[in-house]
């Protein structure tokens, strides 16, 4: 590929370019791109291959038919097409941009005042990409809802509630099946059956460690509580073990779903406010890259029969 | 400090005892009492010469002498009579949806208050409730609910049904029976989830008290029940014309287990043997293994194994088929066999959409057979 008379740039590193310019198209305006977290350089195909697992995790839980491949393939590429056609413009004009820029950021190292000029020429170049970027996404936000169109209401709802592993949730790689006794039990519930069962003297003398520990598990996802909000959950939490060890033997068994949410202490119902454009997990999902890399070859590899297993599962439920 | 260490004299001071107990005829359950098991008269029984007894309750037909307990590990010879140990006793309670069991052309309003006892007549090496299933009462943890506490914490849970699942319900038949009989008075309706492995008598007794059967049909080959499954084929059959010809609700799942019972010709004759027997309209659910109890080394099923035993089906002539354990697959949901159109999609146990009012496609508005 030629972007001048004298400079050539190999078809990958076009590709790797592409690719940084479809994430500029992807990421909010210039205005609010600071990073909270420097980004780890050299590792963005970890990040691939995390993603291009996460997603074949997901296929193997969707059970797509051959027809459906078949059009999110279609769909998926279409998307690309999409990208690109708006990506090649800025792409043409990619040295001006990053000049621009750059001059910008130059001047603003010199006396106030002589950026003036240079804001405004990359306030327009940032406007150009803005508006690239709102056709782009509101073009992707029809396909999705074309995507969701050959999906069912049950592999639409297993997308929803899917999060990127490595390692499927149980229930997506062993549902809870017909005839099983017992809902699929995660941590949660498990704490709740020991809170239940604890002696009443075990329980007294270490039912603050216990409700520690879960106190811990939340800070270590959600970040430090401060000294007020941490007895405020523990406070919550003892209330919430004490209900729980109340309970008749019949009731718990007949609630003890409810009971575990209930050491949650969050609103599940509640849910993030999605912004008007903002692509759905559906798109998210299958109209990446990554979907255009593994779809056609999750798809030759069903056809291929790559379902046939041959060594035993080693869950042991 | 109490002295609470036993000497050996003490230790065959008791042993004794008990073996003179035992002698003259007080079982050590009489002696000692267990609160936690019932000591109801079991019913379907015969006394035989030598204080033994014949149960017939299921093809098993158990002989058993004073002391000993039926192959379903619930039942007791105590004197020469026939003692249920699980009455009033489940060891599993549990509020479930109807698809569960599975049910998929009986929609309630509300999940099944479900109930298990210990124990069974059958000892499938992929049972994924074995843990109590092949166990007796004494060696579960159980709850104490008499039939009329059974109803008030249904309704109490405003459950749509009372659902006698997971383990063998035949083993507690009397405890069923009364169940069942109660919840008739209060109009819920009663299901019962089974491998048909009964006696035709007893059977009959059940049948005006039960308004939905799911039958899990384990499979269609003799060879395979008698290594993996511990009973025969042919009075599963026999129960699935019975229940049918009562015109009771009924649905037929079969767990396919890779090599063992998953082979086209048993397939084939299952559903050659359902269309001829029970009809097309039949509902029947092909669902995924997953290594189990003695299973472990046998693979869980390919989805493509229940997607093409459901085709088979389908080409057949059977009107309704479903993969189950598969969710998200397209053989979870019902479509209607006159225009083709999904009539009710679900996710696993879930029902996502109805397009029927009354059980009628909203399309052609063809009927479809169950309860809606």
């Amino acid at each position: 590929m030629y972007l001048e008379d004298n400079m050539y740039i190999s078809p990958r590193s076009a590709g790797r370019l592409m690719l940084l310019l479809v994430f500029l198209l992807f990421c909010p305006s210039f205005a609010n791109t600071a990073q909270a977290v420097p980004r780890v350089q050299g590792m963005e195909e970890l990040e691939e291959l995390r993603e291009e697992i996460s997603l074949l995790n997901l296929l193997r839980g969707l059970y797509l038919s051959e027809d459906q491949l078949m059009q999110l393939c279609e769909i998926a590429v279409e998307a690309d097409n999409a990208v690109k056609s708006t990506a090649s413009p800025i792409l043409r004009d990619r040295k001006e941009i990053v000049a621009t820029f750059a001059d910008l950021r130059n001047r603003l190292f010199m006396a106030p005042g002589q950026e003036t000029q240079s804001q405004q020429k990359a306030q327009q170049i940032n406007d150009r990409l803005k508006e690239a970027q709102e056709n782009v996404r509101e073009h992707l936000a029809r396909l999705e809802t074309r995507m969701a169109s050959v999906m069912t209401s049950a592999q639409l709802e297993i997308i929803e509630g899917f999060v990127p592993c490595l390692i499927p949730p149980r229930d997506l790689k062993n549902p809870v099946r017909v005839g099983q006794a017992g809902a699929a039990e995660g941590p949660l519930a498990r704490m709740t059956e020991l809170i239940y069962a604890t002696p009443e003297d075990v329980w007294n003398e270490r039912k603050m460690i216990l409700i520690g520990k879960v106190v811990q598990k939340i800070e270590e996802e959600s970040g430090k509580l401060s000294d007020a909000m941490r007895n405020d959950l523990l406070n919550r939490l003892s209330a919430t073990a004490k209900k729980i060890r109340t309970t008749d033997p019949v009731d718990f068994a007949l609630k003890k779903g409810d009971l575990a949410d209930e050491l949650l202490l969050i609103d599940h119902t509640r849910r993030g406010a999605r912004g008007h454009k903002a692509l759905g997990k559906v798109g998210k999902w299958f109209l990446s890259e990554t979907a255009l890399r593994i779809l056609p070859r999750w798809k030759d590899a069903m056809a291929a029969g790559m379902d046939q297993v041959t060594e035993a599962d080693s869950t042991n439920d | 400090m109490e002295k609470t260490r036993k000497t050996r004299r003490d230790f065959l001071k008791l042993a004794g005892s008990l073996c003179f107990t035992g002698y003259i005829g007080l079982s050590p359950f009489k002696l000692f009492g267990k609160p936690e098991l019932s000591e109801v008269e079991a019913r379907f029984y015969e006394k035989i010469p030598g204080g033994k007894v014949r149960c017939l309750l299921c093809p098993n037909l158990c002989v058993r002498a004073s002391g000993e307990t039926g192959q379903c590990r619930v039942r007791e010879n105590v004197n020469g009579s026939y003692f249920t140990r699980v009455y009033g006793n489940p060891c599993v309670i549990a509020i479930d949806p109807v698809e569960k069991c599975p049910l998929f052309h009986y929609q309630l309003p509300n999940p099944a208050f479900s109930i298990a006892t210990a124990g069974c007549n059958l000892f499938c090496h992929y049972c994924q409730n074995w843990a109590f299933s092949q166990k007796g009462p004494a060696e579960t943890k159980n709850y104490s609910l008499t039939p009329a506490q059974v109803i008030d914490k249904a309704l109490e849970y405003k459950s749509g049904a009372i659902s006698f699942f997971y383990t063998e319900p035949t083993i507690y038949i009397e405890y069923l029976i009364d169940i069942a009989r109660m919840a008739r008075e209060v109009s819920l309706p009663c299901i019962m989830v089974t491998a048909g492995f009964i006696n035709p008598e007893p059977l009959k007794e059940l049948l005006p008290l039960i308004d939905a059967f799911t039958v899990g049909l384990k499979g269609f080959n003799n060879d395979f029940f008698r290594k993996h499954v511990g009973g025969s084929l042919e009075p599963v059959l026999e129960t699935l014309k019975l229940i049918h010809a009562a015109g009771r609700h009924l649905e037929i799942v079969t767990l396919l287990v890779p090599t063992l019972n998953d082979q086209a010709e048993a397939i084939k004759a299952e559903i050659d043997w359902i269309k001829a027997n029970l009809g097309v309209s039949v509902p029947l659910h092909f669902t995924r293994f997953n290594p189990q109890y003695r299973l472990m080394q046998v693979p869980p099923t390919p989805a493509s194994i229940l997607d093409k035993a459901r085709k088979e089906a389908i080409n057949a002539g059977l009107q309704y088929v479903y993969t189950g354990n598969l969710p998200g697959h397209e053989g979870n949901h019902t479509y209607c066999p006159k225009c083709g159109r999904l009539v009710v999609e679900r996710l696993s146990f879930k029902v996502l959409n109805n397009n029927h009012e009354d059980g009628k496609c909203l399309n052609c508005g063809f009927r479809l057979p169950g309860k809606w």
